[in-house]
């Protein structure tokens, strides 16, 4: 019975990406077919798209890419360009809490409803299933539930500011706390999935500690390196491992403190800090090294997790 | 329309047929195989081609543009409360629940007076801690976007009436209060914001109207507060003690219970009014408690009553020396020489407000302040008397 960010399942929803017949929708809605390891191209959903003539009219959608990190899928339907009419993006960075927003989705089977609130909060931690924090979510009171999820949030006018996710819930159901992923993600990240069916989620590829062991080797704050792969652009940038020492002691490795202008408290923040940057992007690994602070500058390459 | 030359491979095809559809109408429906994704193993498509076009956000509507406003400005006279010594609990049964948890607060004044609801800190103030002691932390948000944590002093609360008035050492500048509206010019409909920690998250803001007014809160002790705002804003555990505002930005109560079965939020939740928090939050400053006016009699428990036959009005069993009962001429009950029973007063009305029974009596007192003048209308030996009374401060 505690409360907790319950992603909802069941019948889900989507929305039209562009006239390619690209359905944009979140990972969990079709979490089942997913787990399944269907490789691209096959059939994992049955998409229902409405017409104008107020007829639904069924189409089986193809995977086209998946990120279960960021609970975001596209898929695809071959269906005639008039049934395909896509969203309008927004600009989620421009939003303001008090702004009225209208959510569009199939609660509970309820097709093509309308909820109607304004944005409650921004900047949220959408806890995904995977266990990884979607960061900069948008909070909103307008009824979210079962069955939302993949749906729309429109501003009022019209354009899409997130992709509504989760509920804060005791009971399965909206208690008026719904979480949205913000659209200047969403805009980042299914181009990916479209071009690549993947997410070029930057990485260092470096082992980091898990705390337990970082708190036993003493290292109160910042994320300890523990292995380096050859190659890699952390082993270019002259990352250092932990190692074991010549009398059998443990040498500690870099303690990655800062990314760029970013305090590290821990490998969950230094993978949120990562993630704002792309595939390729130069950056500044503030590390600490024998009880001094130096400057990495790296390259970031693509995540191998 | 855009069109994409020197792009001839087949996926393509169908969005160049597209717009040479309308423009030369010399249009075939593409085949099927071409209308496939493509992106689906092909390589050569980039991320440009597959990127939409972005809507610049634009300004906003004026209504909007006033919530949002509205929002920025109260956000910083929110705070939130935390009584480290609490856990929060769902209750199962349906009942008006009056949320626990991470609680709210509202800046009351600028000498860094925090009001509350006495539950939001009920478990440290269950010790019976005494006036001045520390009982909470509070944390408030600074212009700067931080959040600065002080430790909060107890300065007065008042279980029956569900409040608390807290004091933090802040600077001045982060010491933003409300403004105090009036909840007796409220109307059903009218718009409502919400700001509050529901769940924990902070400086939430939700929208709703005004419900319904004069609403039966019943606080954690039994005692019914009267006069609540019912609005629709979705209330929930975290959102006590936060504030319910006007579309002026101006306090119309304080967040305080929800009727639920789950804990959490069904559209109904209930305000403390602004004017009886108004009334009571400087006699808390004052004081440490609030004055609240009585008769100081025992009245009869209705099982009592019936027994003796008093269907309607409260039966005074005692009336304590030299009380103002006492002294307006208030009779108690008494046994006879005989040894039989002879009733005393039996209250049946305070001024023109009819009263069939001890709680009503209590709340007909309740509008009235210490050292008011009241005209008690009690039947004795069958007949309707009026005594008048000056109102002393309940010992209870």
């Amino acid at each position: 019975m505690t409360g907790s960010v319950e992603v909802p399942e069941g019948n889900g929803s989507g929305f039209i990406w562009d006239e390619e017949g690209h359905i944009v929708t979140n990972y969990h809605v079709i979490g089942s077919s997913l787990a399944r390891n269907p490789p691209l191209g096959q059939v994992v959903a049955r998409v229902t798209l409405l017409g104008a003539d107020g007829y639904q009219k069924n189409f089986e959608a193809k995977l086209v890419g998946a990120d279960k990190t960021k609970d975001l899928a596209v898929l695809d339907v071959d269906a005639p360009v008039e049934l395909l009419r896509p969203v309008n993006l927004g600009q989620s960075s421009k939003l303001r809490v008090g702004q009225r927003c209208l959510a569009i989705g199939n609660p509970f089977g309820f097709d093509h409803t309308l909820t109607v609130g304004v944005v409650s909060g921004l900047n949220r931690d959408i806890y995904s299933q995977t266990g990884v924090v979607i960061g900069g979510g948008i909070q909103t009171d307008a009824a979210i539930n079962p069955g939302n999820s993949g749906g729309v949030l429109l501003d009022s006018r019209g354009n899409l500011i997130g992709i509504n996710t989760a509920i804060f819930t005791r009971t399965g159901t909206s208690a008026g706390v719904g979480f949205a992923i913000p659209v200047d993600t969403v805009a980042k990240l299914v181009p990916q999935l479209i071009a690549y069916g993947k997410v070029m989620r930057p990485g260092l590829n470096v082992q980091l500690a898990p705390e337990p062991v970082a708190k036993q080797l003493n290292v109160r704050s910042g994320a300890l390196v523990l292995t380096v792969p050859d190659r890699s652009a952390a082993a270019k940038a002259g990352l250092i491992a932990t190692r074991r020492g010549l009398a059998g002691n443990i040498l500690l490795g870099d303690i990655i403190v800062g990314v760029g202008d970013t305090a590290i408290k821990n490998a969950q923040e230094l993978a949120k800090a990562l993630d704002s940057f792309q595939v390729g992007d130069q950056i500044s690994l503030k590390v600490q090294r024998n009880d001094q602070i130096q400057d990495l500058p790296l390259t970031l390459e693509e995540s191998t997790r | 329309m855009s069109k994409r030359e020197g792009i001839m491979e087949g996926g393509r095809m169908r969005r160049r047929t597209f717009g040479a559809s309308i423009v030369g109408g010399a249009a075939t429906l593409p085949s099927l195989l071409e209308l496939q994704a493509r992106a689906l193993g092909d390589p050569t498509v980039t991320i440009d081609e597959v990127t939409p076009s972005v809507t610049p956000a634009g300004t906003l509507p004026p209504a909007e543009e006033r919530t949002v406003e509205l929002f920025e400005r109260n956000t910083y006279s929110v705070v939130n409360i935390f009584d480290v010594t609490l856990r929060p609990q769902v209750n199962m049964t349906g009942s008006v629940e009056v949320p626990e948890g991470n609680g709210s607060g509202f800046i009351w004044d600028e000498e860094g007076h925090i009001v509350t609801n006495y539950h939001v800190i009920g478990s440290s103030l269950a010790r019976n801690p005494p006036l001045g002691q520390v009982v909470a932390r509070v944390t408030l948000l600074g212009a700067d976007g931080y959040q600065k944590n002080f430790e909060a002093k107890l300065v007065g609360a008042d279980k029956t009436k569900d409040l608390a008035v807290l004091d933090v050492d802040a600077p001045v500048e982060l010491l933003r209060p409300v403004n105090l509206g009036q909840s007796s010019k409220l109307r059903v409909g009218q718009r409502c914001l919400a700001i509050g920690n529901p769940f924990g998250f902070d400086h939430t803001l939700t929208v709703g109207v005004v419900s319904g007014l004069n609403r039966d809160i019943y606080s954690q002790t039994g005692v019914v507060i009267g006069g609540g705002i019912q609005t629709d804003a979705a209330i929930n555990p975290g959102n006590s003690g936060g504030v319910l505002l006007d579309s002026r930005g101006n306090l119309i109560g304080i967040n305080t219970a929800i009727f639920t079965r789950t804990g959490t939020s069904a559209g109904v939740g209930f305000a403390i009014p602004v004017d009886t928090v108004a009334k009571l939050v400087p006699q808390l400053i004052a004081y440490g408690k609030v004055m609240r006016p009585g008769l100081n009699v025992q009245l009869a428990p209705e099982p009592v009553a019936k027994q003796l036959n008093v269907r309607s009005g409260a039966l005074v069993l005692t009336v304590p020396d030299r009380s103002a009962a006492a002294k307006a001429g208030l009779i108690a009950t008494r046994r006879g020489l005989a040894g039989n029973i002879l009733l005393g007063d039996i209250i049946v009305g305070v001024g023109d407000t009819a009263i069939k029974n001890a709680q009503e009596l209590a709340k007909a007192l309740d509008s009235f302040q210490v050292g008011d003048q009241i005209s008690l209308k009690v039947q004795r030996n069958d007949q309707i008397q009026d005594l008048p009374l000056t109102l002393e401060e309940s010992t209870r």
